[in-house]
């Protein structure tokens, strides 16, 4: 049996071919070290420092409203253009076009079709990213008042920008056009905040958001402070992550990469929780949430994967906390498997709850109709599937073992 | 739109069935098509402690904590 560490570690080696050996994977003796060194850290934080998501995010005072409703995975993000003009090293991506806004790899050149989903999924927070969206501004502003004028305040909506090209006359059109929050990401313009400073008096919420980088801790503790006295509401600091787009600069600069799902930057998380240590122990009022890249890949994965599964999971399966659509089948003898039958249908069990293909004597049941089996004389077998949105119909993408697919159409 | 599922997981569990189902029980989600946010239960039975299920508790809860190091 193969553990999760191994299969992360076959992944990332997969992900990364010819290029994995030159990167900084952490040795067994830095991880332990590290390990304690984050406990340490945690250890040591005032009880002002909040443990949310099952202890995979940190914060101190309170989260962002659209953070919140990440966590509650009512959140969509829409990459309203592809292009950027700045030139951050940790980049994760190309931005080579213009393109058309995307979410989940659904394309929405028109406004009212991203809306019908919004509404289908009954989405309460949307948030507006890129590339820059200023540098596509007039599609912006489109979809910003096309949101609020459908939705109003039943749609939380807040806008990323490097700030580069922000000026009062754009803030202005989007607070006009309803915009809730705005968030910076400074470490795209050597932390600069006069845009910042110019939002505070424009938007109701201005958050600042960036990545922990290392090379950068000494610089941010300041910034912290300075951010508070402007009236910036929260900063948000992110794990930086390794792709195989960065990878190059992220070797240039010496981190140690974690093996996971993706790799991630260790430094970037101990930089964050010394930040987050900083601000609890200088009073710092801004609060100061910790985004892991735990919590993003755990949280985020488990919300998209329940918010659609509904849509195709039958009656005799059941969707698990982590968002997977679960089947349980059985097989035995016969005559084992015609007295559970028999105890379903003489029960009045929902006939749609259970499943029985007698040409293999197979019975599928919905967790509801399990106390009708007693387990130890049957086979058992379990299945997981993700529903996936694809834009047009396809025989599957498989993301681990690859037995079989089946699709349908929803709308 | 199309909405596809994609089996990534299905074996048949030979060991610490009963145990094993009275876990998957409490992770169940109520199934809720019209797209409110659905309830769940409140996760009460321990996971049984076969290491040969680890990859099983990922697909049915979410991993809590900070990633380990490795």
């Amino acid at each position: 049996m193969v553990s999760l560490k191994e299969e992360y570690i076959e992944m990332n080696k997969l992900e990364y071919g010819q290029k994995y050996p030159l990167l900084n994977w952490v040795s067994a003796g830095e991880a332990e070290k590290s390990t304690r060194t984050r406990e340490k850290i945690i250890g040591s934080l005032p009880a002002t420092a909040q443990f949310g998501s099952l202890n995979t995010k940190l914060f101190t005072r309170s989260l962002p409203p659209g953070c919140q409703l990440c966590a509650r995975g009512k959140w969509s993000c829409l990459f309203i253009n592809g292009i950027c003009n700045a030139r951050c090293f940790y980049c994760p991506t190309a931005q080579p076009s213009r393109g058309e806004p995307t979410t989940n790899t659904i394309r929405f050149p028109s406004p009212d079709d991203y809306l019908d989903y919004i509404e289908k999924l009954k989405f309460t927070g949307v948030s507006i990213s890129g590339g820059e969206p200023f540098l596509t501004f007039d599609r912006t502003i489109r979809f910003v008042s096309t949101i609020k004028r459908r939705f109003g305040n039943g749609i939380y909506l807040w806008l990323y920008t490097n700030g580069i090209t922000v000026t009062r006359d754009k803030l202005k059109a989007l607070t006009d056009a309803g915009l809730d929050e705005i968030r910076f990401n400074i470490s795209a313009n050597h932390y600069e905040v006069d845009k910042v400073k110019l939002a505070v008096d424009l938007v109701e919420t201005v958050t600042v958001e960036v990545p922990a980088i290392p090379e950068d801790y000494e610089l941010l503790k300041p910034t912290m402070t300075r951010l508070e006295e402007i009236g910036v509401k929260f900063l948000n600091l992110h794990q930086l992550r390794c792709t195989p787009y960065n990878c190059d600069n992220l070797i240039r600069r010496g981190y140690t990469l974690l093996h996971g799902p993706k790799a991630t930057v260790m430094e970037s998380e101990l930089t964050a929780l010394r930040l987050l240590r900083h601000a609890s122990e200088h009073n710092i009022r801004l609060p100061v949430n910790y985004c892991s890249f735990a919590y993003k890949n755990r949280f985020e994965t488990a919300a998209y994967r329940q918010r659609f599964a509904p849509f195709v999971c039958k009656p005799f399966k059941d969707i698990t906390e982590a968002g997977t659509i679960r089947r349980m089948s059985i097989t035995g003898q016969p005559e084992h498997v015609d007295h559970v039958v028999k105890l379903l249908t003489e029960s009045n069990c929902n006939r749609n709850s259970w499943r029985f293909k007698r040409e293999k004597y197979r019975l599928t049941l919905a967790q509801s109709l399990w106390k009708y089996v007693d387990i130890d004389r049957f086979s058992l077998f379990l299945s997981y599937y993700i529903a996936k949105l694809a834009s047009a119909p396809c025989s599957g993408t498989p993301l681990r073992k690859s037995i079989s697919t089946e699709g349908r159409h929803w709308w | 739109m199309v909405e596809k599922k994609t089996v990534i997981d299905e074996r048949e569990i030979v060991a610490n069935k009963a145990a094993l189902l009275q876990y998957l029980a409490d992770s169940s989600v109520y199934k809720d098509a019209s797209g409110n946010s659905p309830g769940r239960h409140s996760p009460k039975s321990q996971f049984p402690s076969s290491t040969d299920f680890e990859d099983i508790r990922e697909l049915e809860r979410i991993k809590p904590e900070l990633q380990e190091y490795y």
